[in-house]
């Protein structure tokens, strides 16, 4: 059944209401695995968002709000209620700690947090009301840490909801967008996709992330498809038994999930029409697999939280994150001793962030050009049919399996151990991938403090994969830690 | 005549084994579990990250045979005594 002829909507409540008129009944989004239970049709949909809405406006705490979602149809609800309150939701990571959680509190002045009560850490779950096992809750002013940054500045100004980004300097950034940047993105993704109301979504990224909040919310609810959450992990059995009884014709994951399910042979195409991977390189190895056990190609985006989806790759051209998406243009800017075409990625879309809302240098601004193209990390080259490759970053993010991380954050965690005289935390080439290295100087501390320290402050997806502790790190001549020396070290057990 | 409580915990020592053996494989020999440390949390506190988690739970299933239930209790997931008598638990009712 192919989308009615409406006029684009511009907000968030105008796309559920205009699919809960037309497909009512039919289901709009369910769980999966330890999820099943929850389920909305498009009209209860609406309805749970209008009464969360009026749930969260009945406790006036002031806005914004982190909001902790565990990737469950009612934390669906619960974000897209978030909006349509003005609560203006800042969607945070279910795996951060409570370390992470109070930066994110004290940076942005957060007036109160929305989430699971059994998902919160322990010293962050406040004494509030629930609503369907979502707590809701004013900050102890000891966690807040002052009055909103953003809310005495007025940043806050038409500011809808608010993501994340990895961050360049050690702490997560939190990006303000206007409501129209979701629906932007969301009406670019269904078009490039060809979402329609036959699609079932089988999402396995978290809600947090670009993958799913971009290709998996509004877009999908703006199609009239069936969206399913996995509520298992992603590891091949769960996902295998979640293909077989969702049946979907759509499949979001990341590479990891690919690895795995055509490693294990357990794949069943089913009614798959489409495959999307993102957020880190497929393996070559990976791709040719999965086109050989499902005849489908693994189609693949590239999008950055202040710019919302860029690309689309239905998965026909190998190594290329595809061409624009409708709205969005790339440009690529010289950078020196860079091989020729290849350059900085520039970006600039409709789904665009509006500004930082830390308050912190530098400011969004600094990052475009003055024709509004935001100035990317990536490196790319752009061939003559405008599908985008990438070929590096500029700066030192490190990307494990989709997650990026700033070493500079985990070296100022492990720097804090008492007995560490120094660090340096790298990426390094792994056989899938990137993983994270960290050589410390210390004659005093052990591997476990280590662990334990950076497990107290760091979310799991952080934690160095590759851990060596030495009397002395390798130095040259000018005091500086010798890098290239340090992969010969053995890690320390 | 064999001893069943002994031969349970034998099993439960060799799956032990075999666990700890994965964590090495699959940590790419950086994370080498203490064959002492068994209980509670003794998986939780090699501080392997997330990816390293998932292929070691996927490791489990391809050597041992098992399927993870999505709603398995995270105490199984911590612990290597744990995980073992869940792992034997899961294969005798199999058989």
């Amino acid at each position: 059944m192919s989308r009615p002829d409406f006029a684009e909507p511009t907000g968030v409540l105008e796309v559920i209401s205009q699919a809960a008129a037309v497909w009512g009944n039919r289901p709009a989004v369910t769980g999966s695995g330890r999820n099943t239970s929850e389920s909305y049709s498009y009209i209860e949909l609406l309805a749970a968002i209008h009464q969360c809405a009026a749930w969260i406006r009945q406790a006036n705490l002031p806005a914004p709000l982190v909001v902790v979602p565990s990737s469950t149809p009612t934390d669906v609800v619960t974000i897209l209620a978030a909006v349509v309150a003005g609560a203006r939701p800042l969607v945070a990571d279910l795996t951060w700690t409570e370390r992470e959680l109070h930066e994110v509190i004290r940076a942005t002045g957060a007036g109160g947090l929305l989430g699971r009560r059994a998902v919160l850490p322990a010293g962050l779950v406040p004494a509030g009301r629930t609503w369907r096992e979502i707590t809701l809750g004013r900050w102890d002013p000891t966690h807040a840490g002052g009055p909103s940054h953003a809310a005495e500045n007025g940043s806050l100004a038409g500011i809808c909801f608010g993501r994340f980004s990895s961050g360049s300097t050690g702490r997560s950034r939190c990006l303000g967008f206007f409501e129209q940047a979701a629906v932007q993105a969301a009406t670019a993704w269904r078009q490039a996709s060809g979402l329609t109301s036959s699609d079932t979504v089988l999402c396995l990224a978290t809600l947090n992330n670009g993958l799913a909040f971009n290709t998996c919310l509004l877009s999908v609810f703006g199609a009239g498809a069936r969206l399913v959450l996995h509520g298992g992990r992603p590891i091949p059995s769960s996902i295998a038994r979640a293909m077989r009884t969702v049946r979907p014709s759509v499949l979001v994951a990341f590479p990891f999930a690919f690895d795995a399910l055509t490693e294990n042979g357990r794949l069943e195409r089913g009614e798959l029409r489409l495959a999307v991977s993102s957020a880190a390189p497929l393996a070559p190895a990976t791709a040719r697999r999965w086109q050989e056990q499902t005849g489908l190609g693994v189609c693949n985006y590239y999008g950055l939280v202040e710019t919302g989806p860029v690309t689309f790759n239905d998965g026909t051209v190998q190594g290329s994150v595809g061409t624009a998406l409708p709205g969005a243009e790339i440009a690529i800017e010289p950078v020196s001793g860079a091989p020729a075409g290849v350059g900085r990625v520039l970006v600039r879309t409709r789904s665009m962030a509006t500004r930082y809302l830390d308050g912190r240098p530098p400011d969004l601004a600094s990052s475009l050009t003055p024709d509004g193209f935001y100035r990317t990390s990536d490196l790319g080259v752009l061939d003559s049919a405008g599908h985008l490759r990438l070929t590096g970053r500029v700066g030192a993010v490190v990307n494990v399996a989709g997650r990026k991380i700033d070493p500079n954050e985990v070296s100022a965690v492990i720097r804090s151990i008492p007995g560490v005289s120094d660090v340096l935390v790298r990426g390094e080439p792994a056989a899938d991938g990137e993983l994270l290295a960290a050589y410390i100087e210390s004659t005093t501390v052990a591997r476990q403090v280590v662990v334990d320290h950076c497990r107290n402050l760091l979310a799991d997806y952080k934690l160095p994969g590759r851990i060596v502790i030495s009397a002395k790190l390798p130095r040259s001549s000018a005091g500086k830690v010798a890098a290239a020396q340090l992969a010969d070290e053995p890690a320390t057990p | 005549m064999s001893n069943p409580s002994t031969e349970n915990g034998s099993a439960t020592d060799d799956v032990i084994t075999t666990l700890m053996r994965l964590v090495v494989e699959v940590s790419g020999g950086d994370v080498v579990p203490n064959p002492g440390d068994t209980g509670p949390d003794s998986i939780r506190r090699l501080g392997l990250n997330s990816v390293t988690t998932l292929s070691f739970l996927v490791a489990v299933e391809d050597t041992l045979g098992i399927e993870w239930d999505d709603d398995v209790s995270s105490d199984v997931l911590g612990g290597f005594a744990d995980m073992a008598e869940y792992v034997g638990a899961l294969s005798h009712a199999a058989v």
